[in-house]
């Protein structure tokens, strides 16, 4: 299946507290702190388990000025890095 | 049995033994730190660990402890109940129930054991201790954090007649409305302290030698994330990782923060006085 229609869930285990529209993620088993910024932080906010990368790609997209493909671009990146770090997970694997 | 009680930033650690040896060794350690008769915010008892010959050489612990393959800490916390272990020691704590044990076999590192002990009851009350050198100046107390060859017990050996709080750990207490900072036990080259003290928080500092003197005030986020680092405690929690992020947000935003460069000349007090009194 495309990337883009994975639904993707938070690693439970990440501490992180959004202040001032930054969120602040905290890796507990290594102590790794990861700084985002209000777009990340947006997209960190979306990802709840239900919704699929498309469709938190869509809102991006809906509430920040920037051209299509580019923010497209942008979000499968931050997602890909997210997933990376095993910070995201996707669901069902 | 033979025991002491230790008060650390206002926290009191009851230890006990049936082995009067380590008793007697944290007595001459925490010398200054032992305070008799206060009721106990956590009791630990500390029992020696018997190993097989095959154990005593490093392979595991004992059995049914989280392996630890190197010094690294493993922290379990969920709730209200702590375990951690390493080579040398392993600890549980029952904090609903103000109490724990430590077992440890031969050549664990008690400093390590009492300030890990602190840390949990810190980061439950709201606090924690932070890798930052602490004085006192004008009955108000300044902490110089940063990591190791920051410059912390430089600023300590420049506080000339001021009351030192550590020159290497100090431990953060919110009490009432107000943050404190306290001495504690655990020091670098500067050596211990000399008295067991604390005075209301002014402000923190994060520190970087430099050739010249200047200053940046943080935003409490800029200072939250600056000092995450140096806060002395692995949870492998989130529960209680966000529960200290929550403690450094409120602390953050009440108490000002600043980068601070500095050469190693006692003028540094007066330059700190300086800004100080133009930022209020």
């Amino acid at each position: 299946m495309d990337l883009l229609n994975r639904i993707i869930k938070k690693n439970e285990s990440i501490a992180y507290r959004v202040i001032e529209q930054e969120a602040l993620l905290v890796s507990p088993a290594d102590n790794l702190i990861y700084p985002l910024n209000p777009v990340a932080t947006r997209i960190w906010e979306l990802i709840d388990g239900k919704r699929n990368i498309n469709e938190i790609n869509s809102i991006i997209i809906e509430e920040f000025d920037g051209g299509l493909i580019e923010i497209q671009n942008d979000t499968m990146g931050f997602v890909e890095d997210l997933l990376n770090k095993k910070l995201v997970f996707i669901c069902n694997e | 049995m033979p025991d002491i009680t230790l008060n650390i930033a206002g926290l009191n650690l009851r230890l006990d033994s049936n082995n009067s040896r380590p008793i007697q060794r944290l007595k001459k350690h925490y010398n200054i730190f032992l305070n008799g008769n206060n009721r106990p915010d956590l009791s630990v008892s500390l029992s020696s660990l018997k190993h097989s010959p095959r154990q005593r050489r490093g392979l595991t612990l004992h059995q049914g402890s989280p392996q630890a393959t190197s010094d690294s800490l493993n922290v379990r916390w969920k709730d209200e109940t702590v375990r951690i272990s390493t080579r040398q020691f392993a600890i549980r704590l029952d904090l609903s129930q103000r109490k724990g044990l430590v077992q440890y076999c031969s050549g664990a590192g008690w400093v390590d054991v009492v300030r890990l002990l602190y840390a949990i009851l810190l980061l439950r009350k709201g606090g924690f201790l932070i890798h930052a050198s602490g004085v006192v100046h004008r009955g108000r107390s300044y902490v110089f954090c940063g990591p190791s060859e920051s410059g912390k017990t430089t600023i300590a050996r420049l506080s000339e007649n001021r009351p030192v709080l550590t020159d290497e750990t100090t431990a953060i207490v919110k009490e009432r409305r107000n943050y404190y900072a306290y001495a504690t036990p655990f020091y670098g080259d500067a050596g211990p302290v000399m008295a067991n003290i604390g005075a209301p928080l002014e402000a923190i500092f994060f520190i970087y030698k430099a050739t010249h003197f200047s200053y940046q005030r943080l935003t409490p986020t800029e200072a939250l994330k600056t000092a995450l680092p140096n806060i002395m405690l692995n949870i492998q929690s989130n529960q209680w990782t966000n529960k200290l992020l929550d403690s450094l947000l409120l602390l953050t935003k009440q108490i000002p923060c600043y980068n601070l460069y500095f050469k190693p000349e006692t003028k540094l007090w007066s330059y700190i006085d300086g800004f100080i009194k133009s930022n209020n």
